[in-house]
């Protein structure tokens, strides 16, 4: 997929309504109906017009006030994983969605050494999110250096809508460097079926 | 004579409501490059810009996110532009610009910034910004920009251009059906019917497939017939109300209107079909309201008097307890019932029409949906949402910090004690007093082997025996000297002796193995000593490490506090503003129900006149 095309439909969303054109009241339409009583619907187009509009100043200071809840959250988020999931032990494991045309996930269990460390039940949009290119992180905890197996269990619906469970099994040697897995799902368009794919990234 | 609203101003009302958004045709699924990039879009997608832009901030400070260029700044701009940050937005797009990019950033921030100016009516600075896109842009841009110039062209009350611009659109782009829907509302804004419903008939022959795109449809069916209506084409404009789905948002208005297409060709007992369907559904929709007077007119037409009357009265009664509930809405703004009312759920996208419909809401809350028509009262309530979010978010922070500091306190609390017990027993000394034994039996092993001394390597009973036997020898030889040791002493002795060497001898492999495994254990004790020594070393470095999280705790703290004190002042301060924008709204409601109670309650006395014979 273009990247681009990404930005664009990030962008769109991120717009709502601008293809929304609007204009002040028309005074050409004067088509009276047979009942030519007046109404008050004159008062509509005055409806608190004034009171409508979002004050510019307090705009910007609303901005100003996003602008620094992002920052702290930010920084907060960094002190966390600081704190919590240092460098030299930290293991994030990620899920991604390619197509999914062979596969509707519905919820994820996720395994390290035999012991269950994370389980997912997704919501419809955040189905959506995954389709639309979104990554989710599925588990952000500590690990040992050395080696270490980790299972996901991935359980939705198969080919002709038939219930669908499968396991994928990776090994993977954890360093002194955070660890970064992907799981991906795929169509495997040959045979028809969805398989699971893990990467490991490295930073 | 019953009283009505013309129908010029429900077609005016149509044309001039805001279309609906629309997201552009979906873009083909797949991953992106780089998992925190994808992290920061998932949470985008589910309608979390805070958490999207503080993911991206994050991979930003951990050193950036590889291989996209510049593309994560464009995002990080289409984030701020969906949280409602315009300023920062184009700050960042217009660095971007002062910057070596590619063309493909430098057409994304360009067009950005001509996206801002139209939203400021900045017309000048509008096209200023689109020359400086490239000739050749993508096909998703070069839509974009067709829809943009078409907008600005309507805005302008320019439908000439607008028309020719909406011609270039490309078959598959979903901008047409908006263009076409802006184009017929623009001409019949300008009084230009026949335009208009040329444009609205557009959307006949298009493929119309999500919902947002057959509401439209839906809207423009409506708006071409009022303007069929207003033409006096009758029959055609029945034609187009029939269309409009029955569940559709714009229903209601087709419904009046049909009403009204069949009564002005004096068919006024095929209105009173949809004008008894509609007088059936929610008061609160503004169709709805007047199609109760417009019941009684109809049966007036058809001579049927009473049913009129019965109808008016009907509708006095409906009107009152409607404007009963309108009062009580009035009197709960003054309390604190606000929050409640505007209490949609957070992470849920703003739709109150949909929130009313899922949760069942009283009827009184169901006028907001006038409200929340008007995007400067969606803003606004945006706005709330935004701040009450950040409220969460931040009290989540203020417990968080509480607990991360016991953690702090613990783990150095537990360092200390850890670092304490090795003081009281220095490594050093433990070191060398393993080692001094590793050597002993080293040397121990290496002499038995070289003197074939199968008795050297002998341990715990067998070495205890050796000791005494050669203790016995010794004082044999003392008995000797002085003449006093008998020739049976002599040779027990030897026998034992011999006994003893003969046994070490059998023993010797297993000795040798026990003398080299133990050689092994007292290597591996110095390597677990030399371990978790070098752990409690660390552990003495991490103490810096703990004081610097204690104080990056205290600073958080601190800001959390600030932070929540500021966003509440704000969280007030919109209400207030909200709360005299609901008061205006209903206060609004309230006086078009009275003039209909007004109407209809001079067409009863009208009507009891009329039965009463008198005449004026």
């Amino acid at each position: 997929m273009s990247r681009f095309i990404l930005l664009l439909a990030v962008y769109c969303c991120a717009l709502g309504s601008w293809a929304a054109e609007v204009s002040p009241p028309s005074a050409a339409v004067t088509k009276t109906t047979p009942a030519p009583v007046k109404t008050p619907a004159a008062v509509d187009t005055a409806v608190a017009k004034s009171t409508l509009a979002v004050n510019p100043a307090i705009g910007a200071q609303i901005e100003d006030l996003k602008k620094a809840s992002i920052e702290l959250n930010r920084d907060l988020m960094l002190l966390e994983e600081d704190l919590l999931f240092p460098a030299s032990t930290q293991i994030a494991v990620y899920v991604s969605l390619d197509v999914g045309h062979y596969f509707a996930l519905d919820s994820v269990k996720l395994t390290i050494d035999g012991q269950m460390v994370s389980s997912y039940l997704y919501t419809p949009k955040q189905i959506s999110a995954l389709a639309r290119g979104g990554v989710q992180r599925l588990y952000l905890g500590n690990l040992k250096t050395g080696s270490h197996e980790i299972t996901a269990f991935f359980i939705g619906k198969g080919p002709e809508e038939r219930d669908y469970k499968r396991g994928a099994t990776y090994n993977f040697n954890k360093t002194q460097k955070p660890g970064m897995l992907e799981i991906r799902i795929k169509d495997e368009t040959g045979a028809m079926q969805p398989t699971f794919e893990f990467k490991e990234w490295q930073l | 004579m019953a009283a009505v609203k013309p129908i010029a101003l429900l077609w005016a009302g149509l044309v001039l409501l805001p279309v609906v958004a629309f997201a552009k045709k979906p873009p083909p699924p797949s991953t992106v490059a780089d998992l925190r990039l994808g992290a920061a879009l998932y949470e985008y997608y589910q309608n979390k810009p805070l958490d999207a832009l503080s993911e991206l901030l994050v991979a930003k400070a951990r050193g950036g996110i590889l291989g996209h260029g510049t593309h994560p700044d464009i995002m990080e701009g289409g984030f701020y532009l969906g949280y409602g940050m315009e300023r920062t937005a184009t700050e960042l797009f217009s660095r971007l610009l002062t910057e070596q990019q590619s063309s493909k950033t430098r057409d994304a921030a360009w067009f950005y910034l001509a996206r801002l100016r139209y939203d400021a009516n900045d017309w000048p600075g509008v096209e200023a910004a689109l020359t400086h896109v490239s000739r050749d842009p993508s096909w998703d841009l070069a839509q974009d920009i067709l829809a943009l110039r078409a907008n600005m062209a309507t805005a302008q009350d320019d439908t000439a251009k607008a028309e020719r611009l909406a011609q270039k659109f490309d078959r598959e782009a979903t901008w047409r059906a908006y263009a076409y829907y802006n184009l017929g509302a623009a001409y019949g804004r300008k009084g230009n019917f026949k335009k208009a419903v040329d444009n609205f008939d557009l959307l006949l022959h298009m493929r119309l497939e999500r919902e947002e795109e057959l509401s439209l449809y839906d809207k423009a069916m409506t708006s071409a017939g009022y303007a069929y209506l207003l033409n006096k084409r009758y029959q055609e404009a029945i034609d187009q109300f029939s269309q409009v789905r029955l569940n559709s948002p714009v229903a209601n208005r087709a419904l009046l209107g049909y009403g009204w297409a069949a009564a002005e060709s004096q068919n006024y007992s095929l209105a009173l079909k949809p004008w008894t369907a509609l007088s059936k559904r929610n008061l609160v929709d503004e169709s709805a309201q007047e199609v109760l007077i417009a019941l009684p007119y109809a049966f007036e037409k058809l001579g049927r008097k009473p049913d009129a009357l019965s109808a008016y009265k009907q509708a006095e009664k409906q009107y009152l307890e409607e404007i009963s509930r309108l009062n009580e809405s009035l009197k709960a703004l003054v309390t604190p019932a606000l929050d409640d009312t505007l209490n949609l759920p957070l992470d849920e996208e703003l739709s109150w029409n949909k929130y009313a419909e899922d949760h069942d809401l009283p009827a009184q809350k169901a006028y907001f949906a006038a409200l929340f028509a008007k995007n400067e009262f969606q803003q606004q309530v945006q706005i709330l949402r935004d701040l009450l979010q950040m409220r969460t978010v931040l009290t989540n922070w203020q417990n968080k910090m509480q607990l991360y500091q016991d953690l702090v306190d613990e783990r150095d609390l537990s360092r200390d004690a850890h670092m304490q017990r090795y003081a009281q027993n220095p490594y050093n000394q433990q070191v060398a007093t393993l080692i001094a034994q590793r050597e002993a039996l080293a040397v121990r092993l290496q002499n038995a082997i070289a003197a074939n001394d199968a008795e050297a390597l002998v341990s715990g009973a067998e070495a205890q025996r050796l000791q005494t036997l050669k203790q016995a020898v010794a004082r044999l030889s003392r008995l000797q000297a002085s003449g006093q040791a008998t020739a049976e002493q002599v040779e027990k002795l030897r026998f034992y002796a011999g006994l003893n060497l003969m046994d070490a001898t059998e023993q010797e492999a297993a000795n040798r193995y026990a003398l080299e495994q133990n050689l092994k254990i007292a290597d591996q004790q110095l390597a677990q000593l030399n371990k978790t020594w070098q752990r409690a070393a660390a552990e003495a470095q991490t103490g810096v490490n703990f004081q610097s999280f204690r104080s990056r705790l205290g600073s958080a703290r601190n800001r959390i506090d600030e932070q929540l004190k500021r966003t509440d002042r704000a969280i007030e301060d919109n209400k207030i503003v909200l709360r005299a924008q609901i008061q205006d709204a209903l206060e609004f409601q309230r006086a078009r129900l009275t003039q209909y109670l007004a109407q209809t309650r001079l067409s009863v006395a009208r009507l009891l006149d009329e039965a009463t014979g008198e005449k004026y």
